[in-house]
């Protein structure tokens, strides 16, 4: 029966498992089984480097499986729905409510409609309080988990921070405990472990969050958890590959986590703290264990900022060197704007076309040093310029539209780097039939845990009059200009700073049929606005809000780590122009990270 | 450079690999097995392989074909061992054998395919009815069928393409054999004994290619 329904949808091998490195387990023999849950569709998933840990971490245990489901494409789910099948895992064909512990991972906002068309397809109920014995344990981590509370009444439990360490301890605890109600007491006690349901919010007149008070036996905040040290995990070294083509199809190779570089828009930069650097030697070892084991011939180095790895050239000449005449090339993925990682880029390249990436983000020096982002115009035109003269022809430049005290200056600016750009590669001499840059410009979203998450999104009408203008002046030769919906940057920017009330009306949009609302064919506007006006509840609220610092924020309670203070403090920076420096090689800026959880930066390179 | 034939099994996950998949996987799988591949000169480098005859996605393959150069000489052996430990599940190697190279490719050699196709009729069938149905499909003069290829319609006489085609069933079981040129699909022929009187929803049909042929074996 499965058979008929898989000859009718797209892409049926995204629903058929049996790929290198798969593990099926004996479902009967054993204990433990858990759903590795991504919420988008295969080709996405297969692509994140946290599900191979996880997949690896999970399926280590022999008393535990590990399988993974991904969200149905439209077209499936509505055979699976005709033909009353339960959405199911790939390798054990399972129904999801079969599982013992469901885990999503929170990549991305929005997301949010298909994972609960991922619960309601799998038998499981949405909301976290009818959910009773028998009922799987429904859990998420990832980065959207440091604000999951338009989520949290679908959640049993959350998982802020690392996810190597916390959750052999969530497994070993529902090894020992099997009761539904013993499981969750359990992990109430798990250090990075977030049960909403502990918690009760309450809210002012003006609809700003009063309280987040926490039940007897919670504690008041609920802190990440961090890997001290990364060299005591094993990267995963046996990935699953898949056998169709996917969004990357290369091995990832994790070299180091946490970037301290305090680019003030940026999330991840605080919630992975400190910066950690695995060793060489381990890094070579594990990069020619997952390319004999695997047979791909691209190995991708990722990290928030590779090329800072203080041992990238010799890791990079190491795999050359030793894998290169087999075929295989190494990637990187975006570059720190200097000459240096051009330098890297080139001797890993090796022969082939591609575009460089590069994320100036704003176009002014002093929308630059707003938001910290370190980079100067000599800096771009010097990285730039040697790209093209090491033979590159094609750029690739990330901005951001919307960033706190821009004017339209800043917005000029953009076109004037590019154009900067464009001149360095006729300079350097690439052909003009095939210079391209490309110009990939987004609108910035205030994300929970930064300098700016006082700050509101800049109005819809705002950025499109500047995407309207941005187009209209890069229409130039040689240049191509990206843009990413407002609409759906407005939606990510009401989910990252929503708090509880919404999730009714994420319930809402999902019945109406919203899914897959990143993907700009799916996205339905007009469902999320009808949502919306049904539960009473205004977008343009959580979106536009700017919070003062005394304010209570509906993330307040979950810590990463980082003082409030020190926020603030880059905070009021931003609105100064004032840089603030990387406390890798240099000075600490005393975010008060490291001596709250115990741990510190390791870097090889002690001096700069 | 020597050239091996190998005849391989594509069924369960991976017969839902489309070609371009399959090619992918099995560089992939050479690459695991150490197997010293011969690639093409050139801007991009592709490993010297050649396929019989590409399956449809959802059709499984019994004696799939396909020639692969090497930069050396292995044992046969050694190949199929090799591969069998590196491919996904759904792909296991039956046979190889050392080929001589420079004649025709093989895809130019392949005339006929060889499918089966088990289902469950709607209402049963005696055998004599079978035979009738198919006899009178045999004795059209042409057969259409629609083809779309991307946005384009095209109408297509399969009826010179068959080349055999019998059946048996069993009540409401029924195993049909077709043996039909490379361009007809299992399915045009089961819609159009449908309309000939069969009683069964072609859907329900599962495809096997059983082998394919040239003017004579081809393995």
């Amino acid at each position: 029966m499965l058979d008929n329904i898989l000859r009718r949808v797209q892409k049926p091998a995204r629903y058929v498992g049996g790929e290198w490195n798969a593990c099926v387990k004996d479902w009967a023999k054993t204990p433990l089984r858990v759903a590795f849950c991504f919420p988008d569709v295969y080709e996405v998933g297969m692509s994140y480097p946290g599900l191979q840990i996880l997949y690896q971490l999970g399926n280590r245990r022999e008393d535990v499986l590990w399988e993974r489901v991904f969200a149905p494409w439209p077209d499936m789910e509505e055979e699976l729905r005709k033909a009353g099948v339960p959405l199911f895992s790939l390798e054990s064909k399972k129904a999801l409510r079969e599982f013992d512990i469901v885990a999503f991972t929170l990549q991305y906002e929005l997301t949010a409609t298909n994972i609960l068309n991922m619960l309601d397809l799998g038998g499981i109920p949405l909301w976290a309080s009818e959910r009773k014995d028998g009922d799987p344990l429904v859990m998420a981590g990832g980065p959207c988990a440091f604000n999951p509370e338009p989520l949290a009444p679908f959640f049993d439990a959350f998982v802020l921070g690392e996810g190597e360490e916390v959750m052999e301890e969530v497994l070993a605890a529902c090894r020992e405990t099997g009761d539904r109600a013993g499981r969750l007491a359990r992990l109430a006690g798990i250090r990075g472990v977030y049960l909403p349901n502990l918690y009760d919010v309450s809210y002012r007149e003006d609809g700003r969050v009063a309280s987040v008070v926490p039940r007897p036996g919670a504690s008041p905040k609920v802190t990440k958890r961090v890997v001290a040290d990364l060299d005591r995990q094993a990267p995963p070294v046996r990935p699953v590959i898949p056998s169709t083509a996917v969004i990357h199809d290369r091995v990832t190779l994790e070299v180091f986590r946490g970037c301290t570089h305090g680019c003030r828009f940026c999330q991840a930069g605080i919630i992975y703290r400190p910066v950690r650097e695995r060793s060489l030697p381990l890094l070579l070892k594990a990069a020619g264990e997952v390319l004999e084991d695997t047979g791909l011939d691209e190995i991708s180095l990722v990290s928030l900022s590779t090329t800072d790895y203080s041992d990238i050239g010799p890791l990079m000449r190491g795999i050359a060197d030793r894998w290169g005449p087999t075929g295989v090339n190494v990637s990187l993925p975006s570059l720190r704007v200097d000459a240096f990682a051009v330098d890297l880029a080139r001797e890993a390249r090796r022969g082939r076309g591609g575009s460089l990436t590069f994320a100036p983000e704003a176009g002014t020096q002093r929308l630059r040093d707003v938001i910290n982002k370190g980079v100067t115009e000599a800096d771009l035109t010097t990285a730039v310029t040697a790209a093209f003269t090491a033979g590159w022809q094609a750029v690739k430049l990330y901005f951001m539209i919307g960033l706190p005290t821009e004017t339209s200056e800043d917005v000029a600016g953009i076109v004037d780097l590019v154009q900067k750009v464009v001149a360095a590669g006729r300079s350097a001499g690439v052909p003009p039939a095939r210079l391209k840059v490309t110009a990939s410009v987004s609108s910035f979203v205030p994300k929970a845990h930064t300098p700016f998450q006082w700050e509101g999104q800049d109005e819809r009408t705002e950025l499109l009059a500047k995407q309207a203008y941005l187009r209209e002046h890069l229409r130039l030769k040689h240049v191509a200009f990206n843009w990413h919906d407002p609409e759906a940057g407005f939606l990510e920017a009401v989910l990252a700073r929503g708090d509880r009330r919404l999730a009714p009306v994420i319930e809402r949009a999902w019945a109406k049929g919203c899914r897959f609302d990143g993907w700009s064919e799916w996205f339905r506007p007009l469902w999320w606005e009808e949502a919306f006006r049904e539960t009473g509840l205004s977008a343009d609220w959580y979106a536009y809000q700017r919070y003062d610092y005394g304010d209570t924020l509906p993330w307040d309670h979950l810590d990463c780590g980082v003082d409030r203070s020190f926020l603030i403090e880059e905070h009021r920076r931003a609105l100064a122009g004032e840089a603030t420096a990387d406390c890798r090689n240099g000075e600490c800026a005393g975010c008060g990270l490291c001596p709250a959880l115990e741990v510190e930066p390791i870097s090889r390179r002690k001096t700069t | 450079m020597p050239l091996y034939r190998i005849c391989f099994q594509k069924t369960g996950p991976a017969s839902y690999l489309s070609h371009l998949d399959l090619v992918r996987v099995m560089e992939r799988s050479a690459r695991r097995a150490g197997l010293p591949l011969a690639y093409s000169e050139g801007f991009n480098p592709h490993p010297k392989m050649a396929f019989a005859s590409p399956l449809p996605v959802g059709i499984s393959g019994e004696e799939e074909l396909a020639d692969i150069e090497l930069e050396n000489e292995v044992t046969a052996d050694s190949i199929m061992e090799g591969l069998n430990r590196s491919l996904p599940d759904g792909l296991a190697v039956r046979r190889v054998r050392r080929v001589e190279g420079g004649g025709r490719s093989l895809m130019a050699q392949v005339q006929t395919s060889v499918y089966r196709l088990t289902g469950q009729l709607d209402a049963p069938l005696e055998p004599e009815e079978l035979n009738q149905v198919i006899e009178r499909l045999l004795a059209r003069e042409t057969i259409s069928v629609t083809r779309r290829i991307k946005d384009k319609t095209r109408i297509v006489d399969v009826r010179p393409a068959i080349v055999a085609l019998s059946g048996v069933c069993n009540g409401l079981v029924v195993d049909l054999s077709i043996a039909a040129a490379i361009g007809v699909r299992p399915q045009d022929v089961l819609t159009a004994l449908v309309e000939e009187g069969l009683p069964a929803d072609p859907a329900v049909f599962t495809p096997v290619r059983l082998a394919v042929f040239g003017a004579g074996p081809l393995y």
